[in-house]
């Protein structure tokens, strides 16, 4: 008899849930993504973080960096003259002239710094880049030395190379077709690939450009110790450390004023933990962990106040069956009972299930990943963590808040339940605020106490729709980020290839002379570039269009990025550094379009203030195809654009993810919101229509007020979403030295207004339907206020 | 404003079972009249009002009020009807807990053409200095003059009420009844007024009797007395 009871139970909770199988299925969908979203991030992060924690500790991952100049000192140069009997301005020219004399300096300005910081290890980092192609394509290489002590190679597959031999990076072996015994043909020699190589030191992936990460179109190499210094090309360095008995904010404090005198060479210290140039992209994983988290928790909450919302309406509704259940002796157990195992099980599956999906798609986001990020792979496996917080926790809240509601309505006497009073929450508690709206239209007061009613299940709807609008403006602001900072760039200008010299160039005959060469300006790192006034192929223009390159002779012309970084502006005075000389110069002009942290220059000025000749230059650019062989390294727009194309691909693809992704949260949210809008207020609607008011009133008074609500959160949403976007530029400024050009266009105000105008109209689609199908009678009866 | 019902049928077919609800009902009150249609549960006389008052179709027969058949109108027509025409009082007040008195009486004012001011429906139902309150504050009596201003403020030629003082005790019962006599006086309104409670009838010009879905009796009351005076069962 008993069990017959509960059997019924089960079936009353059963055929609730069936009643309102579509709210309960897209609940179901919000806690499968939630599960999904965090399993997958979580399972595919996990599995290169126990590998790479591991990587990080045999390969003694670098703490920190000592950045040091290419160019000499005078005591440097004096003692390449005295010693080597060689006259040169930078580390590269006398490594080309002097292999052993060059690595002299480099040892002895290790030496200096070490008896300054004694509680922290040093090891010279020595790194040449050049150009290579593949099957007519050309890729970037950076061949690294290899480290002793800190950054030591790790290879993943084969064996460390030999002379002749070379190991790369898989994810660009694997892009290329590229296989171990494969041969490479690099500047006139070829090396056979024996094996795939990674190191730890994390300014890795990012070669000539901060954005340029994707690891498919350039690698990294390591040689035989010979052979890299063989190798013909003369390296840029640094000195990667290892802090011992000090911390990384002792040494920053270290680090002060008195060591840029002392050593003139000393460019800046980076603690790499939070650097993308280094260890960082690893704690920027971590961020994308913890967003994984955010994200999914913001979906699961989502979900469980709709959970909370739906259960409100279920004790509502059963108000009066659970008063005469209780009212016949019926313990609160047996009916709290089904309802926890109902709704378990039901959230049970939708989670494991998007546990399941996310573990098995964890793999090929850990693929993902990896494209960016030079990590070692490691096997997805089951994580007691991952299990616990995708699917435990939220089970666990949801029987929680299922449980909360229904010992809540039990502690009612029966009486209580069968005729219930008449509700004054609502009522007292918004009482001011609706006061507030007294000199409102009728119609507007109506949507006002309407939304005021539940003004809970408002907010969710408020949040939700939020968070839907800053996801799609995101996305929006997100396109074309990449168009925006290289090829915007290289587009402007008429430039195919740039030849790079070693050291200076001498009588190069095939384009326009200019130099690039890294600067401190203040106490920001930059890129100077020294063009001519007369050039053709660089062309130099502000915002409106007006030529700059005739404002060189002036002063320093400084790209809108740079002013952006260091809010310097025009007007402003700012010293530019190389080594220990330094120039003064008045910023005259700002120009566009978006270029990194570049500042312009006259080129003769610069050469005279550089190599003490004005007609010096290291670089030129060209409006025809270089040859390799007849620089250091040639850069062609081409590949650069064909790179960036990549990256804008994968990209594309992220945004129309995160778009639909917003879209569809957004519709299940309005859907769900709306929907339960009418069911809860079926009494009101059925009274307005005895009354006499038709659909469109009632669809004005109940759903306009949601609807008056969508346009000012719309309309909310875009500044916050522009300041957030402007915080977010300066954040990753400061943390990562670059700007992500974030740009919010009316056009995509626009064309998002449009989506999210289809998206509220599919979503409130129902609810109309329901209104039309209202009946007045059973509504009466059955709904009583 | 007369109404007159033809031959009128109501059957409900819920699942396999029919219910015929009103069976050939013939029936006209003129301008102005109280008529109280008596019956017990059942008898079909809360279906009566629904379907002379437009908030449900009929399955046979015409239903008229003055010239206006409404067995011929659409869902559309017949909103308009209701809201213009038609008032109603229900047994269970129905107000709008988060609108506060005044609200709730402009709810019944909402797209008629000059209606009351909701202050002075209020007044007509003795409810001055109410308007700010809100439904919870008020007693069960109060609540239903409540819905009596919001079913007044539009100036109604035909007032619909359904067991009125179905949920007040006799004290507050026959305060709601004298309230109504005094209103169908003063502003002539048709009045029809559906109750089980034979001493209610008492008040009326005319007492319809129904039964099973049908009209059993339909006569004059002779001996119309006061509210205060009925016997209230």
């Amino acid at each position: 008899m008993k069990s017959h009871g509960i059997r019924l139970y089960f079936l009353y909770v059963w055929r609730f849930m069936r009643e309102k199988w579509l709210s309960f299925l897209l609940l179901g969908v919000l806690l499968f993504i939630s599960g999904f979203i965090y399993t997958s991030i979580a399972d595919s992060i996990g599995a290169f973080q126990e590998a790479s924690e591991e990587y990080f500790e045999k390969t003694k991952q670098e703490d920190f960096v000592f950045e040091v100049s290419d160019a000499l000192d005078e005591s440097e140069r004096l003692y390449a003259l005295e010693e080597c009997g060689l006259s040169k301005a930078s580390l590269q020219a006398l490594y080309r002239e002097n292999r052993g004399c060059s690595m002299e300096i480099v040892e002895n300005r290790r030496q200096q710094l070490l008896e300054q910081f004694p509680d922290v290890d040093l090891e010279a980092r020595l790194a040449k880049d050049l150009t290579f192609a593949v099957e007519g394509d050309n890729y970037r290489m950076r061949i690294l030395n290899d480290a002793k002590a800190i950054n030591k190679s790790h290879i993943e597959e084969g064996e460390t190379p030999q002379a002749g031999e070379i190991a790369i990076t898989q994810n660009f072996a694997r892009a290329r077709d590229l296989e171990i015994g494969d041969s490479l043909r690099l500047r006139e020699e070829t090396f056979t690939i024996s094996g795939f190589v990674l190191f730890p030191d994390y300014n890795l992936p990012v070669i000539d450009h901060v954005l340029l990460m994707d690891s498919t179109h350039q690698t990294l190499a390591l040689m035989s110790d010979e052979d890299f210094a063989d190798f013909p090309v003369a390296p840029h360095m640094y000195y990667a450390g290892l802090l011992q008995d000090v911390s990384a904010e002792d040494l920053e404090e270290a680090v002060g004023a008195d060591t840029y005198v002392q050593f003139p060479f000393f460019e800046r210290l980076v603690l790499t933990e939070n650097n993308v140039r280094s260890g960082a992209i690893y704690a920027e994983i971590e961020g994308s962990q913890a967003f994984a988290l955010m994200f999914s928790l913001f979906i699961a909450a989502i979900g469980l106040i709709i959970i909370l919302m739906l259960m409100a309406k279920t004790v509502r509704a059963s108000r009066r069956t659970f008063g005469v259940l209780r009212a016949l002796g019926v313990p609160s157990r047996a009916m709290v009972g089904p309802f926890l195992t109902v709704f378990g099980l039901y959230g049970l599956v939708f989670l494991l299930a998007g546990y399941t999906v996310g573990h098995l798609a964890a793999p090929a986001l850990q693929d993902l990943f990896r494209m960016f990020y030079l990590l070692p792979a490691g096997d997805v496996v089951f994580r007691l963590e991952t299990f616990s917080v995708a699917i435990l926790a939220p089970l666990a809240l949801l029987l929680l808040i299922t449980y909360f509601m229904l010992m809540r309505l039990f502690r009612l006497r029966p009486v209580e339940l069968i005729h219930p009073k008449l509700s004054d929450f609502a009522v007292v508690k918004f009482k001011r605020m609706r006061n507030a709206f007294a000199r409102f239209s009728f119609l507007f007061r109506l949507q006002v106490a309407f939304i005021a009613r539940h003004l809970g299940k408002f907010t969710v709807y408020a949040v939700g729709i939020f968070a839907a609008v800053f996801a799609g403006l995101f996305s929006f602001a997100m396109m074309g980020v990449f168009d925006r900072t290289l090829p915007e760039y290289y587009e402007s200008t008429s430039i195919v290839s740039k030849g790079y010299c070693e050291g200076i160039c001498v009588d190069e005959e095939n384009g326009e002379k200019a130099i690039e060469i890294p600067v401190k300006i203040n106490d920001e790192r930059g890129e100077a570039i020294g063009l001519d006034g007369g050039q053709s192929l660089h062309p130099l223009k502000d915002a409106a269009g007006n030529d700059l390159l005739g404002k060189l002779d002036e002063g320093l012309v400084i790209s809108a990025s740079f002013k952006d970084l260091t809010g310097l502006s025009r007007g402003d005075t700012v010293t530019l550094r190389v080594a220990e000389r330094e120039l003064d110069l008045e910023i005259v002009a700002v120009a566009t379009p978006y270029a990194g942290s570049q500042v312009f220059i006259d080129r003769s000025t610069l050469a005279e203030w550089l190599f003490d000749d004005e007609e010096a230059y290291n670089v030129v650019y060209s409006d025809e195809p270089l040859s390799e062989n007849a620089f250091a390294s040639v850069i062609h727009t081409e590949d650069l654009l064909s790179h960036v194309e990549s990256l804008h691909d994968v990209f594309n693809a992220f945004i129309l993810v995160i778009i639909g992704g917003a879209l569809f949260i957004g519709l299940i949210v309005v859907y769900l919101l709306t929907v339960m809008t009418v069911e809860d207020h079926y009494y009101p609607l059925a009274l307005f229509k005895v009354l006499g008011y038709d659909n469109k009133d009632i669809h004005r008074i109940l759903l306009g007020g949601y609807e008056k609500a969508n346009v000012v959160l719309f309309l909310l949403t875009i500044p916050i979403a522009v300041l957030s976007f402007s915080f977010f530029r300066r954040w990753t400024a400061e943390m990562y030295e670059f700007l992500v050009p974030l740009q919010v266009l009316p056009t995509h105000v626009g064309v998002f207004a449009a989506l999210f105008l289809l998206m509220t109209l599919l979503g409130t689609l129902s609810a109309k339907r329901r209104i039309k199908r209202l009946s007045l009678q059973e509504a009466l009866t059955m709904y009583q206020e | 404003m007369s109404i007159a019902l033809k031959s009128v049928w109501k059957i409900f077919t819920e699942t396999k079972v029919q219910v015929e609800a009103l069976k050939d009902v013939d029936l006209r009150v003129e301008t102005g009249e109280f008529v109280v249609v008596l019956g017990p549960s059942g008898s079909g006389k809360s279906t009566l009002l629904n379907v002379t008052g437009g908030l449900d179709t009929v399955s046979e027969g015409e239903i008229r009020i003055d010239e206006d058949i409404l067995t011929s109108y659409g869902e559309k027509e017949l909103l308009k009807f209701r809201r213009e025409r038609l008032g109603f009082v229900f047994q269970q007040y129905h107000l709008l807990s988060t609108l506060n008195v005044a609200e709730n009486v402009e709810t019944g004012a909402y797209g008629v053409k000059n209606p009351y001011e909701s202050g002075e429906a209020l007044r007509m139902v003795g409810l001055n200095g109410y308007e700010k309150k809100y439904p919870f504050e008020l007693s069960g009596g109060e609540q239903q003059r409540v819905s009596i201003a919001r079913a007044l403020v539009k100036k109604p030629s035909i007032l619909f009420c359904d067991e009125p003082t179905g949920a007040l005790d006799e004290k507050t019962g026959k305060a709601i009844l004298s309230l109504l006599t005094k209103l169908h006086k003063e502003l002539s309104t048709t009045v029809v007024l559906v109750t089980h409670n034979a001493g209610i009838a008492q008040i009326a010009d005319r007492i319809v009797r129904m039964n099973s879905g049908r009209i059993v009796e339909d006569s004059i009351n002779k001996q119309k007395v006061s509210p205060d005076e009925i016997a209230w069962h």
